[in-house]
């Protein structure tokens, strides 16, 4: 294969700059991450079992129904009798960090882009990019700039999991009705007034969807993340597959699954319930 | 909106609460050794040394990851140690793109790489193997891209003109196809390496390679971030000595493939070599 424009080498230099220029910040950003991952993994991890079990079945009665709490209960307690409760808390506290940041950056992203039609033209080829490049792709500069670990497990699923956020909040503003925000100006209300008080509320629902899928892109992403020794259930279905393990592979897969339906009605109560 | 921010300040508090009381993972005590996993002789070195150093009151955290994110890591000061690093011909290629590693110690010395079949196949050498393309379906099954087998197996197939294609998945995909096809009795030609389990499990042997395109005997090295030995002297020490002769090492690994729990494996074996573990850890 001849090359006629070599794109890579461009953004290999550009990468290579940025883990020889930025690695205070990295570092910084670094041990900040591991910190936050570390410490609620710490509480998670030595928090006994059944309390756990007990208030993740109490938000699931309260949210989502007597159904889903028991699923919820028995899923929870089928972990824990395989054997994979550490794992899982892991892999708990990885997707909480990661979900959270991309919260942070994502929800105030999505607002400017409903506000901004050149934010939003600069935004929408980023998002593209972010949720079509294979995902395996982020791990190269993940590593670069954080090494392997939890938060270069992170930065990748925050990258992965981020768009529908963003996405869905632009989408719940943009689809306020006008004349709400007509009638809320007549009352001479602020522009941050508006935003606090009309847009966003009535966008909630819209907004708290993108949160949902948030949540489970980034433990989709979990398993991948487990390649460069983020660990939790991740590393488990790896090593499952790494050693020919039926059993293993199945078990930490099925935990993922759990986790996954158990995070996904929670979260979907909370959007049924601002109806 | 309220009770969530509450909820959401009372997490960050218990979150920095904690992040003091977790220690700096830099703490002397710490040691991370970075693993390939799937490359049974890496993961059974790495038990054993964290077996030993866990039981002399270090802490090991072994970070499983490829091999050249593992080098990457290495070379930011960040995973403290390797013990899978294959030398002269494997990994030289990986090697150079990060001048900051250093070399501590080998761990053994016969170490082999290059085309495998099984033992009822009448071929014994690589350059029989375009006679017989048609039993091996013009396939060779290797191993991950990237890896460095890979790419020699690619030289071998131009040098020696094969009329061969080289399948590349996993590790563990080339061995399960290799076990089909010893159940089915069927050709097969694939990417191996020695020591590996699947030696001691199945009957198969190396193809002679006169052009020595796979090299000849290579060692497999214990490589370190660069001031490892200015931070940890009696592990540099250590990990100079630490060394398995072919025996210990085929023991080992057929005793960690058969093993359900390879730390619980990995510490009885050094139960058992309590002499030989002595001679490592002796300070002089």
């Amino acid at each position: 294969m001849n090359k006629t424009i070599d794109i890579g080498q461009y953004v290999e230099t550009a990468i290579n700059w940025l883990t020889e220029n930025g690695k205070p910040v990295f570092d910084v950003i670094k041990h900040i991450g591991n910190s936050s991952i570390m410490g609620i993994e710490w509480v998670l991890v030595n928090t006994p079992f059944y309390v756990i079990i007990l208030f993740f079945t109490l938000l699931a009665l309260w949210k989502a129904g007597k159904g889903i709490a028991v699923v919820t209960a028995a899923g929870l307690s089928l972990i824990f009798l395989m054997g994979l409760w550490k794992e899982t808390m892991e892999t708990l506290a990885l997707i909480f960090v990661s979900t959270l940041t991309a919260l942070i950056i994502s929800i105030p992203l999505g607002i400017l882009a409903a506000k901004s039609t050149i934010a939003d033209k600069i935004i929408r080829p980023l998002l593209d990019l972010m949720q079509t490049m294979p995902a395996f792709v982020y791990l190269i500069p993940a590593v670069l700039f954080f090494s392997i670990g939890k938060v270069p497990g992170a930065f990748a699923t925050i990258i992965f999991a981020m768009p529908p956020a963003v996405r869905l909040t632009t989408l719940g503003i943009e689809a306020v009705p006008k004349d709400i925000v007509e009638a809320a100006r007549a009352f001479g209300a602020t522009n941050r007034q508006i935003l606090f008080k009309v847009e966003l509320p009535l966008a909630m629902k819209t907004i708290l969807t993108g949160i949902n899928q948030t949540i489970l892109l980034s433990l989709s992403m979990v398993v991948i993340a487990g390649m460069i020794a983020a660990g939790g259930l991740g590393e488990k279905v790896l090593e499952g597959i790494n050693n020919l393990d039926i059993g293993l592979g199945f078990e930490s897969g099925l935990s993922v699954v759990i986790l996954a339906i158990i995070l996904d009605r929670i979260t979907q109560g909370f959007v049924k319930k601002k109806q | 909106m309220k009770q969530l921010k509450y909820l959401f300040f009372s997490i960050l508090i218990v979150a920095f609460a904690t992040l003091n009381s977790c220690g700096n993972i830099k703490n002397s005590k710490y040691i991370t050794i970075g693993m390939v996993d799937g490359w049974a002789e890496d993961v059974a070195m790495t038990h054993v040394a964290k077996a030993i150093l866990d039981q002399q009151g270090y802490h090991v955290i072994i970070q499983k990851a490829s091999t050249d994110m593992i080098l990457a890591s290495m070379n930011n000061e960040d995973t403290d140690l390797f013990m899978g690093v294959w030398l002269p011909y494997t990994h030289a290629k990986k090697l150079a793109k990060f001048p900051g590693l250093a070399h501590i110690g080998t761990n053994y010395d016969n170490g082999r790489i290059g085309l495998v079949v099984p033992e009822y196949v009448p071929v014994n050498s690589i350059e029989e193997l375009n006679q017989h393309k048609d039993q091996f379906n013009q396939r060779i099954i290797g191993i991950e891209k990237g890896a460095g087998l890979t790419y020699e197996t690619d030289q071998a197939i131009i040098d020696y003109k094969l009329d061969y294609k080289q399948i590349n998945s996993s590790t563990i995909a080339m061995i399960t196809e290799l076990q089909n096809a010893i159940q089915r009795k069927q050709w097969i030609v694939v990417t191996g390496w020695q020591p590996h389990w699947m030696f001691s499990k199945m009957k198969l042997k190396f193809l002679n390679d006169p052009k020595k395109i796979f090299g000849e005997a290579e060692q497999i090295k214990t490589y370190a971030r660069k001031s490892f030995g200015k931070d940890h002297p009696e592990l540099a020490k250590f990990f100079s000595k630490l060394h398995f002769d072919d025996e210990n090492m085929a023991d080992l690994l057929m005793k960690m493939e058969q093993s359900k729990n390879k730390e619980a494996t990995a510490k009885e074996w050094v139960e058992e070599h309590s002499e030989l573990i002595q001679l490592w850890l002796d300070k002089n």
